[in-house]
């Protein structure tokens, strides 16, 4: 008899069964029971049905879930690179014409979102200057840091670019 | 499984499209020049296959449109999966006559 960490009595027997199932060693008797018992065919065809039948649903939906949501990313991904592109490429004419900032990061980013078969309306997003979207003429001009952040559904994300004006 | 793959891959692919007809119509760029441009970006977005596309010049009431075709046909172990042809279309305004 050999005494554990918590004072109980163990039997040497048990600790060679846990030891061979630790190791890997087989006596012999250990592996039979459990092969003994996955050949048992008793038990309920119906129950087990059920029982694999919602698993394996569970893991189909997993599935379904993780890809429609990379395929989200992928697609907000794209509608950033494409719609900051777009806006620094337009913002020295936005900025000399005065018009809206951001115009052309929402018309490009709802082009590239119509082209992955987003839906429109659940689709955000928005341009943030830093400091200002508005040029002074009188001021003299300073960098400007563009943030586009795209919304759908669940997935967020933003991406920024430096624009300089000289 | 066939299910995951064929939606990342039909992702990608339009992904790719939507690059391709967003840089020509950024850059204004001829569409003889396109060919460069697919091998590039089919590089980095699709690597180790190969993309088909067709790029075309649409003429709307908004004003001129590029249109891109991208076609990717499975071969080898993909396509032992399941034969599979994804097809995507994406559309940028350009000014290009």
């Amino acid at each position: 008899m050999v005494r554990d960490a918590s004072g109980a009595v163990v039997s040497l027997r048990s600790l060679v069964s846990l030891g061979s199932l630790v190791t890997g060693r087989t006596s012999g008797g250990y592996w039979s029971a459990i092969s003994s018992k996955f050949a048992d065919q008793r038990g309920s065809a119906t129950l087990e049905f059920l029982l694999f039948s919602s698993l394996s649903a569970l893991l189909l939906s997993f599935a379904i879930d993780l890809s429609l949501l990379q395929g989200r990313q992928l697609a907000v991904d794209s509608i950033l690179r494409h719609g900051l592109r777009a806006e620094v490429l337009a913002l020295e004419t936005n900025l000399e014409s005065g018009s809206t900032p951001g115009e052309a990061a929402v018309a490009v980013g709802r082009s590239v979102g119509e082209s992955f078969g987003l839906d429109g309306e659940a689709l955000s997003i928005e341009l943030e200057c830093l400091p200002s979207c508005e040029g002074a003429a009188d001021e003299p001009p300073q960098p400007i840091k563009l943030v586009l952040r795209v919304r759908y559904q669940e997935v967020e994300s933003w991406h920024s670019a430096v624009f300089a004006r000289f | 499984m066939q299910l995951v793959l064929t939606a990342h891959l039909k992702t990608r692919v339009t992904d790719f499209a939507v690059s391709l007809a967003h840089e020509l119509a950024l850059a204004d760029r001829e569409l003889a020049d396109a060919d460069w441009l697919a091998a590039q970006l089919a590089t980095e977005r699709l690597p180790g296959l190969s993309p088909s596309y067709q790029a075309g010049l649409e003429t709307s009431s908004g004003g001129s449109l590029i249109v891109v075709e991208t076609r990717l046909t499975m071969g080898g172990l993909l396509a032992s999966l399941g034969a599979l042809e994804l097809v995507s279309t994406a559309r940028a305004k350009t000014e290009l006559e």
